[in-house]
């Protein structure tokens, strides 16, 4: 009897401690979770991501010095491969993994610090630069037969994406903020004109940028563009045989 | 002391396994604690009373806190506050168990 009195209670307060403790837990994360607010955990969240990426970029700077040390080297010791190797190095430079140089246009894009005379300001949306205004400025340049752009350093490639989040631009899934420096290599001329005939890069270089205080400026220069930096990653593309 | 040895490694075991509650039953959980811990009370009352019996306390312990938990649930659903009811139901027996738990640990030692 004593004995089964005991395993009763054994059974009871193993349940009543496993109850309490949950219940502890449970009370002590949701006092953490108000303490340290939900947007600085997502502050905190996204810097050690960005940093992650850093980390990961960096490792593929190495890696594609590495390879492509290897490929000198490899060509270097195997004379018949050295027409591929320029093959190579020629489609690499076109799909823009190497860095440029050459004469093109900068233009420089950045927010109006304040609110505009005349108009409320309540409404910051109205006096920023925002992601479409980049992509038509982008878009015609490359309609005036630019060879390569990066904006910030981000250099512009097939994958590439010009888009909104938040109150930054996207650009590579790197986060840009106010002054956007554009530099494109190309027909300075050609790209020029472009801007002018282009109509939303027109509208938005001339009259937007001045009705709401925007900074807009193009000059030629003689320019020198990273290369691209982030992964070419592709997991649901093949090659499809045959014609090309 | 088997039991006091029971109740330590339940609360290491809860403290250890970090049981993920989600936020809505969170409410539940606690009236359920509340519940268990006046059915202890409750039968160590009844241990030091000599009317301890132990299937009435085994199904008490998981039928109160299955049915606290399963009430204030019903009364969510309607839309009455039995969460309120609850706590003073079992707060009241709560402090009144130890009331008597402590007379008669008193009455035992004969210091009155």
């Amino acid at each position: 009897m004593a004995k089964k009195w005991h395993l009763s209670l054994v059974v009871v307060c193993l349940v009543l401690g496993l109850l309490l403790a949950t219940s502890f837990n449970t009370q002590e994360r949701a006092r953490k979770l108000s303490q340290t607010p939900r947007k600085q955990e997502l502050i905190a969240k996204i810097r050690q991501l960005e940093r992650e990426r850093d980390a990961e970029r960096s490792r593929i700077a190495e890696l594609r010095s590495l390879v492509s040390e290897r490929e000198t080297r490899a060509t270097s010791s195997e004379g018949n491969l050295g027409e591929y190797k320029r093959d190579l190095d020629l489609l690499k430079f076109e799909a823009g993994l190497t860095r440029v140089k050459g004469q093109g246009l900068h233009i420089t894009l950045a927010d109006n610090p304040e609110p505009p005379k005349g108009l409320p300001a309540g409404d910051v949306n109205n006096y920023i630069i925002h992601d479409y205004d980049l992509r038509q400025v982008v878009n015609a340049l490359w309609s005036g037969g630019a060879e390569a752009i990066s904006i910030n350093g981000e250099r512009l490639v097939n994958t590439t994406a010009v888009r909104c989040a938040g109150n930054t631009i996207l650009v590579n899934s790197t986060r840009l903020a106010s002054p956007y420096l554009i530099s494109a290599i190309g027909d300075q001329k050609r790209m020029e004109e472009a801007l002018k005939n282009t109509k939303e890069a027109n509208n938005f270089m001339n009259e937007v940028a001045r009705t709401f205080g925007l900074v807009a400026t193009v000059e030629r220069k003689s320019l020198v563009l990273p290369s691209y930096s982030g992964s070419l990653y592709f997991k649901e593309s093949k090659v499809k045989e045959g014609v090309r | 002391m088997l039991p006091l040895l029971g109740l330590i490694a339940g609360i290491v075991l809860g403290l250890l396994l970090k049981i993920p509650v989600p936020s809505t039953i969170v409410k539940y959980l606690g009236i359920s604690v509340l519940a268990a811990l006046d059915s202890s009370i409750g039968g160590l009352r009844a241990s030091l009373e000599h009317k301890f019996n132990d299937k009435l306390f085994i199904t008490g312990f998981f039928g109160n806190t299955l049915m606290a938990a399963f009430i204030v649930f019903m009364g969510d659903r309607l839309g009455i506050d039995l969460y309120l009811a609850a706590v003073v139901a079992f707060g009241v027996r709560l402090f009144q168990n130890l009331a008597l738990v402590r007379r008669f640990y008193f009455q035992q030692r004969r210091w009155e």
